[in-house]
C-alpha cells in the first residue's frame, strides 16, 4: 500500500506550529537564546523522528513539551554542568543574546527601551536560576504554556498534588526574587514603606 | 468546615481554574462574606500576573526556523537514503551507461501502436510500477540535446523533454520504457541538478501515455502556480509529484535527494510546452 498522507507537512501543520511557545518554554528552561535553540532543534528532529508515536487525538503542545523538558533534563543540566568552566564566556554572550533577540522582536520600539526591556528580561532569568529546576519547570509548564495540572503531573511523572506544591512554592519564590531585583534596579521604590522613617519624618515636621 | 483553612490551595486552585464547578461556587459564596480571603486572593492574583507577565518570552528567530527546516531536510533524506539506493537511475549506473550510450532497445521496438489498456488501472499501481522500474538499472538510449528528436520521433510527436527553470539542472538523456507502467508506454528522462552547496544529484522524470486522470489523481492534491499536482509516497518512502498537463500524459517527477516540497516547487515551474 502506499502512505499517501505526508510526514513531513503533517509534521509542520502540527508540531511546527507551536514552535514560539516552544522557544518560550527552552528560553526559560535554559535561561539563554543559544542554548534555548538548540533545545529546540533537537527536540523538534526527536519528535519528527517519533511522530508515529504521537497519539493523534492528543494535545500535540503537551507532548512537544515533553520532549522539550525530558530533553533538557537528559542533555542540557548535563552539559551545562560540564561547562560550568565556561561560565564567564557564556555570560557574556547571553547577554548579547538577550539585547539582540529583544531588538529583533520589538524593532518597532525605540533603543532604550529595547535596551530597557532586555534588562528586566535579564532579571527575570536570574530569577529563574534561583528556582530548583523541578520548580521551574511547573512554573513554566503553568504559567506561560497554561498546561493543566494533570498535563504537567504526566510530563513530570508525578502526582497533581506535587505539582501544586512544587507550582506554589515555585511562583513564591520567583515573585519574591523579581521583586527583589526591581527593588536593587530601583523600578520599585523601597523607601516608601519603612514605618520607622516615615514616623522619624513626622516627628521632624512636628518639631518644627 | 469553614474554607479560611484552605484558602492557600483553594486560592491557587481557583487562580488556576482547577475548581470544579461546585468547588468554586462555594469558594465564591465564602469570599463574599470573608475579607480576609478575599485579601489573600486578591494578592495570589497579583503575584500571579506580576510572574506571567514576567515568564513572556521572544519569538523563535528566522534563523532558528531555518535550522529546523534543515534539519528536517536532512532527516526526511536520510529516512529515505537506505531504501532509495535502489531506487530509480542509479546515478553511478547512469553516469556509466550513459558513457557507453547503450542498445537503441526504442528503435527495435517502436511505440506507435496503442496497445488496448485494462479497466481496472488505480493510481497505486501506476505509482507502484514507476517505482518498481527504479529497481531495475536502465541504460540511457539517448544523450543530451538529441534526446528531443528522439522523443518526437519514437515517443509522441507533441511531447518534449521537461524544461525547467533552474539553470543548474540539465538533461543527460533518457530512454523508453514500452508497456512499463501499468501496461502504458512511458519515456524516463535523466537530469543531473547542480544546486549551490549540495552535491551533485539526479532527477528523473517519467512521462507516461495514455494514462487515465483517476490512475494518477488520488495522491495528495497541491495547487502551485495554477497547477494541480499530486504528491505520493510509496511505503517505500519514495515521493513523487505527479503533473497531468493534459488528459492522457502524465509527468512523474522523483528524486531521492529531493523532499516532496522541493519536487513540488521544480514540477509546479517546469516548462512543458512542445517546441
Amino acid at each position: 500500500m502506499l502512505a499517501v498522507k505526508n510526514k513531513r507537512s503533517e509534521f509542520e501543520r502540527q508540531a511546527l506550529a507551536h514552535l514560539d511557545a516552544l522557544f518560550g518554554a527552552a528560553y526559560r528552561l535554559t535561561r539563554n537564546a543559544r542554548d534555548a535553540e538548540d533545545l529546540v532543534q533537537d527536540s523538534l528532529l526527536r519528535a519528527y523522528r517519533f511522530w508515529d508515536s504521537f497519539e493523534q487525538d492528543s494535545n500535540c503542545k503537551a507532548w512537544l513539551l515533553r520532549i522539550v523538558t525530558n530533553t533538557f533534563i537528559n542533555e542540557y543540566q548535563r552539559k551545562k554542568r560540564s561547562r560550568e568552566v565556561l561560565d564567564a564566556a557564556t555570560a557574556e554572550q547571553d547577554a548579547t543574546d538577550g539585547v539582540l533577540v529583544h531588538a529583533s522582536a520589538g524593532d518597532k520600539q525605540a533603543p532604550d527601551q529595547v535596551l530597557l526591556q532586555a534588562s528586566v528580561s535579564d532579571d527575570v532569568q536570574r530569577a529563574l536560576q534561583q528556582l530548583p529546576d523541578d520548580f521551574r519547570t511547573a512554573v513554566i509548564l503553568c504559567d506561560m504554556q497554561g498546561l493543566s495540572y494533570k498535563e504537567i503531573a504526566e510530563i513530570m511523572e508525578c502526582p497533581v498534588g506535587t505539582v501544586m506544591s512544587r507550582l506554589f512554592r515555585g511562583r513564591k519564590l520567583l515573585a519574591a526574587a523579581l521583586r527583589e531585583f526591581a527593588v536593587a534596579e530601583g523600578y520599585v521604590k523601597n523607601e516608601a514603606i519603612d514605618l520607622q522613617k516615615y514616623r522619624a519624618a513626622k516627628a521632624r515636621e512636628g518639631s518644627k | 468546615m469553614s474554607l479560611c483553612k484552605s484558602i492557600e490551595t483553594l486560592a491557587m486552585a481557583y487562580l488556576d481554574d482547577e475548581l470544579a464547578t461546585e468547588e468554586r461556587h462555594e469558594l465564591e459564596t465564602h469570599l463574599a462574606d470573608c475579607p480576609s480571603c478575599r485579601t489573600h486572593l486578591d494578592r495570589e492574583r497579583a503575584d500571579l500576573s506580576m510572574v506571567r507577565r514576567a515568564l513572556v518570552a521572544p519569538p523563535a528567530s528566522e534563523m532558528l526556523r531555518a535550522r529546523i527546516a534543515r534539519g528536517l531536510d536532512e532527516a526526511e533524506r536520510s529516512e529515505k537514503r537506505g531504501r532509495w539506493s535502489k531506487y530509480l537511475l542509479p546515478s553511478s549506473a547512469m553516469v556509466a551507461a550513459a558513457a557507453a550510450i547503450a542498445l537503441f532497445v526504442g528503435a527495435q521496438t517502436p511505440m506507435t501502436a496503442t496497445a488496448p489498456r485494462k479497466s481496472s488501472h488505480v493510481a497505486t499501481s501506476v505509482v507502484s510500477s514507476a517505482a518498481r522500474l527504479g529497481r531495475r538499472q536502465l541504460p540511457l538510449e539517448v544523450q543530451g540535446a538529441n534526446t528531443g528528436a528522439y522523443l518526437h520521433q519514437h515517443f509522441a510527436a507533441d511531447i518534449a523533454p521537461p524544461r525547467f527553470e533552474e539553470s543548474s539542472t540539465e538533461l543527460r538523456g533518457g530512454r523508453l520504457l514500452p508497456n512499463a507502467i501499468n501496461g502504458h508506454d512511458a519515456a524516463a528522462l535523466q537530469y543531473s541538478i547542480n544546486m549551490p552547496g549540495r552535491a551533485p544529484f539526479q532527477l528523473a522524470v517519467l512521462i507516461v501515455r495514455d494514462v487515465r486522470g483517476d490512475e494518477l489523481r488520488d495522491g495528495t492534491p497541491v495547487n502551485v502556480n495554477n497547477r494541480t499536482l499530486y504528491i505520493f509516497q510509496t511505503d517505500d518512502g519514495l515521493d513523487m509529484v505527479s503533473y497531468l498537463p493534459r488528459p492522457g500524459i502524465a509527468f512523474l517527477f522523483m528524486a531521492p535527494e529531493l523532499t516532496a516540497n522541493e519536487l513540488v516547487g521544480l514540477a509546479s515551474r517546469v516548462n512543458l510546452v512542445s517546441e
